[in-house]
């Protein structure tokens, strides 16, 4: 009788679980996850996905680039046309019916892909035996530095800035941190414990990413057999080793301990040199540039972008009209000699004369001009269609900052930094004689020549607690740094 | 205790059947004499010895004598019954003696009557024998079944009995009177009149007096008499559960598939986004559809609509949980069963069915303005008004004057009636019963259907053919049906019947001169008008057509009398496709870019092509036990089903095509720009187990259980399998003492259920992450993939719980079904608004309650009824009330893009929201107080009672609701001496409706198209008029130049009631008497003419109709039987 019944229990067991087989199927048009994950070419696309995900408008395809995060930074001259998409936004009134849609989507947006890497990566150590050493590696190193960027920018956004010197904010939450995905929702952590969690990806990251070809720590041969397709190809378009690195630098600049200065450097000086030596980016040079704005061999990492010329052509043009047109993003001529000193010092650069035409509008009796960063998009096969995220110079910028920063600043260290990539910008008046102030002027003033209409200036205001913005009167607190976070997200309990 | 195996000598028992008739004047004698010498004998060998001296057989068990003692017998010459009683003093047995035979029994079995055994064969008319038929001793708890051969034995008390009752489910009683004689041979009828004695639920057929589940059956004649276009015309003027909705838009289009419900709303509206791609053809799954059953297995809307109703049986509605839980996960939303005809009896016989369809376009609702009327309105509305220059005045002026002329010259375009037609249909059908060689049976069926809209040149074409055979033998039956039906359909080249309810009549459609049609009716200076007529004649394409194989198979087994076991297979396949061809020269193409840039202009001219195709699987195996005992009357069935479905559909879209003739996809010049092969696939398996027993006492308690288990690959792993169950519980009153002898009363039951069933209307799996590809972007070469939705391992299947009480009164000649019900929708499957923080807005996740509730009664009363013929006059009232419980804040983001949608100044239609406490048909608009005679403004209510001219979403109010408190039906039919008459009518009391047409035809107007006469006298025009309808402004989007004008948005104003009575339905039919028709070697002559939709009075006057009209229908139909 007991056999008969255990018998009767191991058939129907038996039943069930090929019943579950049997149901377990997909439409023709449909690809499950299980079976997305089931091949290297699966993880693959899944991790191009984030990338594409990453160059939509509202993330670094526009607003968090060349658009409205430099509008928000007064880089551009101020919008005359209310009904522009990026005014609200532009003039820090963020609960505006156009700031709503940016605060809303921005957050949207680096939350997708931070769900889509993951999904990537939960599945990467479930299907570990079915990747070779190298896919696992980069691959997951990657994820890692994905999840991790998307994180620290939404930190930079929606969290508080100039950590370093703010002791109210040790009792608030950061943003949450989230590394699952699930309906339910990831509980915020502390600033601390987010950037300690922070640190840890990208950690992970630089210690998996040390297989990338770019470190050249392994013979091109090695990679030849998984590389076949070229996969690894183009480094400089995926956070390689030296992005990932700069970056973990950037997280620990953000959190702005002495202790982190110390790593910031060191990651700084590692990239500037390691980064040269193998070859992974040179320096742009005029003649280069003129044909290449937005200099493209000095990427350390930026964004493929589709179609960019489409995207750009409204907002840089020539023949606008300054008032009436909701688009336009230029720069007035005033503006443009105090940074760059043209008639002193930066008569030379070519930052100037390669990256910004004339346009057809007067402000202050003079010429305006366009930043063509982008613009050259239009004609330029070489430069068309990237953006870039992380370049070279900021390796150098990081490194100064972090010597006039260090518990004893070496302000002849930060100079030479700087006059190094001035040097390569064709500035030929090195500076010297200053003291740590003028110096960290001196840094901020690079920023800005370097990486304009690349979204750099909000972060770094943002981070050193500048109280004064470029184009905005009053002084420049939370009210202006502090993204709210969505309704939607407060309304399910959110603190922020 | 009596069961047929009670003697020991069955085999012998055909051999001793005629012995025993042959016997039975010898065993008359009971004093026959006998002499026996025995000594120490055990009984079977007096037996022996009795039998070869006399006539007498022994009947006893084995086990009576086994144990016996031996006996002596000393006899000479001495009456047999002495010698009998000698013998079995000295045993514990008694006997009797009934004819021939000695009858052994125990001691304590002595009864005062005489009890003898009878026998015999039961068959069906053809012939064929019936096991398992229940025969039993009215009065009394004795009853046996027959066994596999037919055959029956039976003891009977002589003379106290006096009858015995065959019944068996599917065929009509027989009882039979007891004589002397010992051997009855019983032929059954099917039961063919009574269908309601047994409930068919497509799986196990249901005995309809023990059964507690709340259905209504419809037979064939109730279902032709309503009509005979297709079922849905016909069923809505049968029962009102059944909610078959008017489709204010799509009018009689002969193409246009209907919308229905049972029982109220609990899904939500199809999600756009959830579908994807907007094909042509019936692919996915629509909300609140009940389920289809044909023959057994699983079909579409489509399929019920385009069938031949000629070809019907019987229509079941399962309504309650306890007729629908048998589908468990699927039944939600209640199910229609359909039988196709069987064959009857074992005759040949041919029917032919042909009948003539006039449809005639319903044109009552329309209200619009004539040339006079609207040159009129449009010069007050300022048309001809310029304030510029004096230049445009005067352009003006002549535009004024010259369309002015005309009209005084009689131009009067009436553009409604042009593309409409009076259509003429056709429907023949040929059944043919192949007859019965004894073991086969079959029935050929091959019909044709041509319905002819009243939009010129719409069709819908089937012609469709089916086999049923069945193949007996021994104690199998096999039955195989196999249908295909080909589907030609076309919409209407003519276009929308909206274009031509918005030209100005002022406008021309023929040259006044030749009178050939124009290409545009007005050539201005700057833009011209396309006259609408002149797509119809360029070769403009909408056609269809599917074409679907059935093969349904079905074995049956029995085992023994009470086992049965069957098994059935279904196959189906099904192809699709459609054609959409726009010509160069259409309308759509006329526009000034396409005729005037270069580039546009090669792009005119557009193809479509859709191609879909289906198929299905589906098996199972059922065991059902059904017996009696004594007063208990038990029945169960277990069973497995599995079922496999999948479908494709594509599209790809063409331009550029050189002339108007070129009407093939190869012609065109490439692909759609910003096109691509667009498409959607579903395959689904399922896999449940069932369950069920009935359970009677004495025929006046009943129960019904139902469990059944399924499981769906659309689910994810945590949550694959999902119950289904029900429980009821019945009283038959009538059989109570108290009522028993209450003449009047035929029927009284009471029966209530609960029960929980399933629903699964949606196609995508969201449990399970899904991946798709960015295939316009590539990212340095790369494809990327990126994921499509949250998963959700936990979602559920949506429930729904339902109680129902119900009665079945038959009071004299008033017969009464009433039920009450009550229902909740829960774990509904919806968009969850969820943390962005988790990388997605949505979730679809299960929550909410909807609760529905309502009450059916049908009421059908017979006021005379002789040989000659009938009178029955028929009513029912349905109610539905539905709630939302606890949703709204599943559906806070949802609520908030439908406000912002009532927000936008451009938005002329009512939105959707969900709020607890509301129903989900509930009209959401903004209180209007009326318009501002002052400017002309309307003034709306807000919230806190103060007034405002701002329109702001979040004062709306519940206005209405467009379900209806009452709806129903009433009519009657009557028959006299071969002629019938019957008519319907139906009501809905108690709704409301936005009147969308009167805002798009009065306020909202396009004043260079034509509009409702109501714009001349109700629109305000000047300070201190008191008008109702208002004067717009215009607005202007942020990040848009461009000036619109303002809509009129959702408000009280255009709330009203609707309360409607439609004549429904009107048959008359003359049966030519047999002894003439049988002259003409005819079996049945009948001539038939139906009428359809005749009249509808609406307390609201709204445009029905919009883009294809009502139809007002006749039909001529005769049906001969050789």
């Amino acid at each position: 009788m007991k056999n008969t019944i255990k018998t009767v229990i191991l058939a129907l067991s038996l039943t069930l679980l090929s019943c579950n087989k049997w149901l377990d199927v997909t439409p023709p048009s449909q690809i499950r996850e299980e079976q997305q994950f089931n091949s290297t070419e699966g993880f693959q696309q899944a991790l191009i996905g984030c990338y594409i995900a990453m160059t939509d408008d509202l993330l670094y395809g526009r607003a968090l680039t060349w658009g409205t995060i430099e509008l928000m930074a007064g880089q551009y001259e101020e919008l005359a046309n209310s009904s522009s998409n990026d005014y609200g936004i532009s003039k820090y009134s963020y609960t505006s019916t156009n700031g709503q849609k940016y605060v809303n989507g921005i957050w949207s947006k680096a939350y997708n892909v931070i769900a889509n890497a993951n999904n990537a990566l939960k599945y990467i150590e479930i299907n570990k035996e079915k990747l070779d050493n190298i896919n696992y590696s980069i691959i997951k190193g990657e994820l890692l530095a994905i999840r991790a960027y998307m994180h620290f920018d939404l930190m930079r956004l929606y969290g508080y800035g100039n950590l370093a010197n703010r002791g109210d904010i040790t009792g608030k939450y950061a943003i949450p941190y989230v590394t699952t995905l699930d309906k339910e929702m990831t509980p915020q952590l502390t600033y601390q414990q987010t950037l300690a969690k922070l640190i840890a990806d990208l950690e992970e990251s630089t210690t998996l990413l040390q297989i990338d070809p770019l470190t050249k720590i392994h013979p091109q041969e090695y990679y030849a057999e998984v590389n076949i397709d070229g996969f690894f190809n183009n480094r400089q378009q995926r956070l390689n080793y030296y992005a990932t690195s700069l970056l973990l630098a950037r997280v620990y600049m953000w959190e702005g301990s002495s202790q982190s200065i110390g790593k910031a450097l060191q990651l700084a000086n590692m990239v500037i040199l390691k980064s040269q030596e193998n070859q992974a980016v040179t320096w742009a040079t005029s003649n280069s540039t003129s044909s290449d704005p937005a200099m493209k061999s000095e990427h350390l990492f930026s964004v493929n972008i589709q179609d960019l010329y489409d995207k750009t052509a409204n907002y840089f043009m020539l023949d606008i009209n300054a008032n009436g047109d909701i688009y336009a993003q230029i720069v007035s001529n005033n503006n443009l000699l105090s940074i760059y000193e043209t008639d002193g010092p930066g008569n030379t650069d070519f930052r100037f004369s390669r990256q910004y035409l004339q346009n057809n509008t007067t402000i202050d009796g003079a010429y305006a001009y366009t930043p063509i960063k982008f613009y050259g998009a239009a004609t330029d096969n070489i430069t068309k269609n990237y953006i870039p995220l992380i370049r070279l110079p900021e390796a150098y910028y990081i490194a100064a900052e972090c010597y006039l920063k260090q518990s004893a600043p070496n302000v002849q260290l930060a100079l030479e930094m700087l006059n190094a990539v001035r040097a390569k910008r064709n500035i030929t008046q090195e500076l010297s004689g200053l003291d740590a102030q003028q110096a960290m002027d001196e840094v901020v003033k690079e920023y800005r020549k370097e990486f304009y209409s690349e979204g750099h200036m909000f972060f770094l205001y943002k981070r050193n607690g500048v109280a004064t913005i470029p184009g905005y009167n009053e002084e420049a607190g939370d009210n202006v740094y502090l993204l709210p976070y969505p309704n939607t997200e407060i309304q399910m309990g959110r603190n922020q | 205790m009596n069961n047929s195996t009670y003697f020991r000598q069955l085999i012998a028992l055909p051999l001793l059947c005629c012995l025993l008739l042959s016997g039975t004047l010898f065993g008359a004698n009971q004093q026959e004499r006998i002499s026996l010498n025995l000594k120490n004998v055990s009984m079977t060998q007096f037996f022996k010895e009795v039998e070869q001296k006399t006539t007498y057989k022994f009947f006893y068990k084995d086990s009576q004598v086994e144990n016996a003692p031996t006996v002596s017998v000393e006899a000479t010459n001495t009456p047999l019954k002495e010698v009998l009683n000698t013998v079995f003093a000295q045993t514990d047995l008694t006997y009797q003696v009934s004819g021939n035979q000695i009858v052994i029994t125990g001691k304590e079995d002595n009864k005062q009557t005489k009890e003898i055994v009878i026998s015999g064969l039961v068959t069906e008319s053809n012939g064929a024998p019936l096991p398992g038929v229940a025969v039993m001793v009215p009065g009394t708890t004795r009853g046996v079944d027959t066994d596999l051969d037919g055959k029956f034995q039976i003891v009977i008390q002589q003379g106290t009995d006096k009858m015995l009752v065959f019944r068996m489910i599917g065929m009509q009683d027989y009882t039979q009177r007891l004589d002397n004689r010992a051997y009855y041979e019983i032929v059954m009828q099917e039961d063919q009149m009574q269908l309601n004695e047994v409930v068919v639920t497509g799986i196990v057929d249901k005995k309809a007096e023990s059964f507690t589940g709340s259905v209504s059956t419809i037979n064939s004649q109730e279902l032709l008499r309503a009509g005979n276009q297709n079922v849905f015309e016909s069923l809505k003027n049968i029962d009102p559960s059944v909610y078959i909705m008017d489709n204010l838009t799509q009018g009689s289009n002969p193409n246009a598939l209907p919308g229905m419900e049972i029982r109220g709303t609990s899904s939500f509206p199809l999600d756009e986004n959830d579908v994807g791609v907007n094909l042509k053809g019936n692919y996915g799954n629509i909300p609140n559809m009940p389920l289809f059953i044909l023959d057994g297995f699983e079909t579409s809307v489509e399929r019920v609509m385009d069938m031949d109703m000629n070809r019907i049986e019987s229509l079941t509605i399962l309504k309650d949980a306890s007729a629908k839980a048998l589908y468990g996960s699927k039944a939600a939303n209640g199910v229609i069963v359909i039988e196709t005809k069987k064959l009857r009896g074992n005759q040949q016989r041919v029917t032919y069915t042909g009948s003539m369809d006039i449809e005639m376009p319903d044109l009552t609702s329309y209200n619009l303005a004539n040339a006079r009327e609207k040159l009129e309105i449009e010069r007050i509305e300022g048309v001809y008004t310029s304030d510029n220059r004096i230049e445009t005045q005067l352009e003006l002026d002549q535009l004024y004057n010259e369309r002015k002329k005309l009209i005084e010259e009689g131009l009067d375009t009436y553009w409604l009636a042009k593309p409409l037609r009076v259509g003429v249909g056709q429907k023949h059908n040929l059944n043919i019963e192949l007859g019965d060689s004894r073991s086969l049976k079959g029935i050929a069926d091959f019909s044709y259907n041509n319905v002819s809209g009243v939009m010129k040149d719409s069709y819908r074409r089937n012609i469709s053919g089916s086999v049923n055979l069945s193949y007996r033998y021994k104690n199998l039956v096999f039955r195989n049906i196999m249908t295909v039906v080909s589907n030609q359909s076309q919409e209407s080249p003519w276009g929308s019947f909206e274009a031509y309810s918005r030209m100005n009549p002022y406008w021309r459609s023929n040259d006044p001169e030749t009178g050939n049609l124009l290409r545009w009716a007005e050539v201005g200076s700057s833009t011209s008008v396309p006259n609408p007529m002149y797509d119809a004649q360029i070769g403009t394409l909408y056609e269809s057509s599917y074409m679907d194989f059935t093969n349904n198979f079905y074995a049956e087994y029995r085992p023994t009398t009470h086992l049965k076991i069957t098994g059935r297979m279904g196959v189906s396949a099904k192809r699709s496709d459609a054609d959409e061809f726009i010509p160069a020269n259409h309308s759509t193409f006329s526009t000034w870019e396409y005729l005037n840039n270069e580039e546009m202009k090669l792009k005119r001219g557009s193809y479509r092509l859709d191609n879909g195709k289906s198929s299905s699987f589906s098996g199972d195996l059922n065991a059902s036990y059904t017996r009696n005992f004594d007063k208990h009357f038990i029945s169960g069935n277990i069973g497995a089903f599995v079922s496999e479905s999948m479908y494709s559909a594509y599209v790809n879209i063409a331009e550029g095509f050189p002339n108007n003739q070129a009407a093939d996809i190869t012609f065109a010049k490439q692909y759609a720009e910003g096109s691509k092969p667009e498409g959607l696939s579903s395959l689904n398996r399922e896999l449940s187990f069932l369950a069920t027993a009935n359970y009677a006492y004495d025929n006046r308690f009943l129960a019904d259980i139902t469990y059944r288990l399924s499981a769906s690959s659309l689910y994810g792993k945590d949550n694959r399998w999902a119950p289904g169950w029900s429980l009821g519980l019945g009283w038959n009153l009538h059989y109570e003492s108290f009522l028993e002898n209450v003449d009047f009363i035929d029927q009284l039951k009471l029966r209530g259920s609960v029960g929980v069933t399933g629903n699964q209307n949606f196609n995508t799996s969201y449990a399970v992450g899904t991946y798709e590809y960015y295939t316009d972007f590539n990212y340095s070469g790369f494809t990327g993939a990126y994921l499509s939705n949250l998963p959700n391992p936990q979602l559920k299947w949506e429930q729904k719980k339902d109680w129902n009480l119900g009665l079945d009164a038959q009071v004299g000649p008033l017969y009464l079904r009433a039920d009450y019900y009550d229902s909740y929708t829960e774990n509904m499957v919806t968009n969850v608004s969820v943390s962005p923080s988790t990388g997605f807005s949505m979730v679809k996740d299960n929550l909410g309650l909807v609760r529905n509730k309502g009450f059916e009664i049908n009421a059908n009363l017979t006021l005379y009824q002789n040989k000659y013929g009938f009178l029955n006059i028929y009513g029912s009232v349905s109610n539905n009330s539905n709630e939302i419980v606890r949703l709204s804040e599943s559906m806070r983001t949802y609520n908030q893009l439908q406000e912002q949608e009532a927000a936008d100044k451009g938005n002329n239609r009512p939105v959707l929201k969900y709020v607890d406490g509301m129903s989900m048909t509930a009209i959401w608009a903004v209180p209007s107080l009326g318009i501002d005679p002052m400017n002309g403004q309307e003034i709306y209510l807000k919230k806190d009672g103060s007034r405002t001219y701002v329109y702001d979403p979040l004062d709306m109010i519940v206005a209405g609701d467009t379900k209806p408190t009452a709806r129903g039906h009433f009519g009657f039919t009557a028959e006299y001496k071969g002629f019938g008459f019957s008519s319907t009518f139906r009501y809905l009391y108690g709704g409301q409706m936005y009147n969308q047409t009167l805002v798009d035809r009065v306020e909202n107007i396009e004043i260079d198209y034509n509009v409702d006469r109501r714009v001349l006298l109700g629109r305000w025009q000047t300070p201190g008029q008191i008008a109702p309808f208002k004067r717009l402004g215009t607005f202007r989007y942020t990040d848009d130049a461009t000036m619109r004008q303002a809509k009129t948005q959702p408000t009280t104003r255009f709330v009203q009631d609707r309360n409607e009575l439609t004549w429904g339905t009107a048959t008359l039919y003359y049966d030519i008497p047999s002894r003439i028709v049988n002259n003409w070697n005819m079996e049945r002559v009948r001539f038939s003419v139906y009428m359809n939709d005749i009249l509808t009075l609406s307390s609201i006057e709204i445009e029905r109709g919009l883009t294809y009209p009502f139809a007002r229908t006749v039909s001529c139909s005769l049906s001969i039987t050789f």
